[in-house]
């Protein structure tokens, strides 16, 4: 029997509203569980169980009285460690934040705050949201739940080893070049990097402010729908945030893909570095998708380093721009690794600052045309190179050497989805892309819950 | 973009420039970077060619829509 704290959001929600559990019993098994797994896996910065257990009260009782807030009114959330949580402790990873004490909430968490979901804690992320981890951080990282050898993906790494051992069901994580989608990918789980300006960033700490994006993850993508609604909205006090909007995508979930046309990036799933495995567990992905109805079209793209250069270009000189005066005051604190990749944005000449911007707008513009001539909804490629990296093979600069696999969707804004797809012969967890049009984040999460409903084998949950 | 190869001295002084205490990076490392990163941005060129001077102005709204 699976035991509760592993149920997706979808069936505790379910749960919940049959009353065959009380909000206040699943976050206290909830609470056991982190307090049982977390010491092995690290994925838990700041837990926030007192709050946690006031808040699932509260839920009972608007359950109980029939007023629930939304479908994830008593459901527990953990936050990625860059969302300012109004009087608890907000770190970023660095030990420069270790007390600090947010004053206000971020957007995000106040839209899920007020939808009922119950704050279990606050998740490891790698120092400054930039991934890679460092041994000298100021707080341990979290390890791969299904290798502890191997990089649990970053900067959302605590919330993949999380959701991975069923810590918790849901959370919150950004994605700069990958940080919502890597994790996701290497623990096994689901992630969506949202449409540029679809979901409020005010009180995430920023890394890069054209390319940051903030983004749920879960053990689903279904359930990464149900978060999704709840987050996505214009919100004023953001300005990158757009005043387009999508309609709720939980309602238009279905199973299968019938007059869906998917574009196979061929160029992409063959790029320097994808490994055998890699790509063929894309195209077997894509022969499921035929079985459901959609159509498969191969299409090619830009080549994948020129994405990767200009997302790391701009995403390089804004964080230094970010960090520049705490790189000055305070560089011997700040930890090997993100100091040196920080420290390189110092070495980058405007005029490649711009033309990075300018290479984005075509790439971005010639992406968007090549779907419009092939007639494609989505595209598909792999999400990750290969197995996860070895943690001692990691390097300050290891992302100069290989193409940013999920950098395409960070640089263009399109919506991108990190789906699971079957365990290596590492036995390590494997994961292909779902990328669509600019609000066409509904149709990503639609074709990435069909897959998955359709493979129910892939799913996993570490004990 | 015409490149040059950043010697270890220039490094120092880009960095002593930026305010950042070179004693607490690894020259040789980044140095390596450097000179990895200027030959892959060497590809914006094309990238960027008959793209307007707007064109690189970021723009929230007009990027996502």
């Amino acid at each position: 029997m699976t035991e509760v704290t592993n149920l997706s959001v979808h069936d505790m929600s379910a749960m919940l509203s049959r009353r065959e559990i009380s909000s206040v019993d699943l976050t206290t098994q909830l609470i056991a569980a982190v307090e049982a797994k977390n010491p092995r896996f690290q994925a838990f910065l700041t837990p926030t169980f007192e709050l946690a257990l006031q808040q699932a009260e509260a839920a009972d009782k608007r359950i109980a009285a029939g007023q629930c807030a939304s479908p994830i009114d008593g459901i527990a959330i953990a936050l990625k460690d860059a969302y300012d949580t109004k009087g608890i402790r907000t770190t970023v990873g660095s030990s420069l934040f270790k007390n600090r004490i947010p004053t206000q909430d971020a957007a995000i968490w106040e839209k899920l705050r007020d939808a009922g979901m119950v704050l279990l804690g606050k998740l490891e992320c790698t120092e400054f949201c930039l991934g890679g981890p460092s041994f000298d951080a100021a707080f341990p990282f979290a390890l791969n739940p299904h290798d502890p050898q191997r990089y649990s993906g970053g900067s959302s790494s605590g919330a993949g080893a999380a959701l991975a051992t069923g810590m918790c069901p849901a959370a919150m994580g950004s994605d700069t070049g990958g940080s919502i989608r890597i994790p996701a990918a290497f623990c096994g789980v689901a992630g969506i990097k949202p449409t540029y300006g679809l979901v409020s960033m005010r009180g995430l700490f920023p890394l890069s402010g054209s390319l940051d994006h903030a983004g749920p993850m879960a053990r689903t993508s279904r359930d990464c729908a149900m978060l999704l609604d709840v987050i996505a909205g214009y919100d004023p006090g953001d300005s990158t945030s757009s005043p387009r909007q999508i309609d709720p995508v939980t309602p238009s979930l279905k199973e299968d893909c019938s007059g869906l046309v998917i574009g196979y990036v061929t160029n992409f799933a063959t790029a320097e570095g994808v490994s055998a495995e890699s790509r063929q567990a894309c195209e077997r992905a894509l022969d499921v998708y035929r079985s459901l109805g959609a159509e498969i079209r191969p299409v090619t793209m830009p080549d994948l380093w020129d994405y990767t250069i200009a997302n790391t270009t701009i995403m390089t000189a804004e964080g230094f721009a970010i960090h520049s005066d705490r790189m000055r005051q305070h560089l011997s604190e700040i930890s090997y690794l993100t100091r040196h990749r920080i420290a390189l944005g110092a070495f980058i000449p405007g005029e490649a600052y711009i033309k990075a911007q300018k290479a984005r707008r075509k790439l971005t513009e010639d992406t968007r045309q090549i779907m419009d001539v092939n007639g494609l909804d989505l595209l598909c490629y792999p999400a990750m190179l290969g197995d996860p990296p070895k943690l001692d093979d990691m390097t300050p600069y290891y992302y100069l050497d290989l193409p940013l696999i999920t950098a395409p969707a960070n640089l263009t804004g399109m919506p991108a989805s990190s789906v699971r797809a079957g365990f290596s012969e590492a036995n390590m967890p494997m994961a292909f892309q779902l990328s669509g049009r600019h609000f066409d984040d509904g149709k990503v999460l639609q074709a990435a819950h069909a897959y998955e409903i359709a493979t129910p084998d892939f799913a996993r949950i570490v004990e | 973009m015409a490149r040059t190869k950043l010697g270890d001295d220039h490094w120092h002084v880009i960095a002593r420039r930026a305010g950042l205490d070179g004693d607490a990076l690894d020259g040789e490392k980044i140095v390596k970077a450097i000179d990895r990163l200027g030959i892959l941005t060497q590809r914006l060129d094309d990238c960027a060619a008959g793209q307007s001077e707007q064109a690189s102005i970021f723009d929230a709204d007009r990027f996502s829509k």
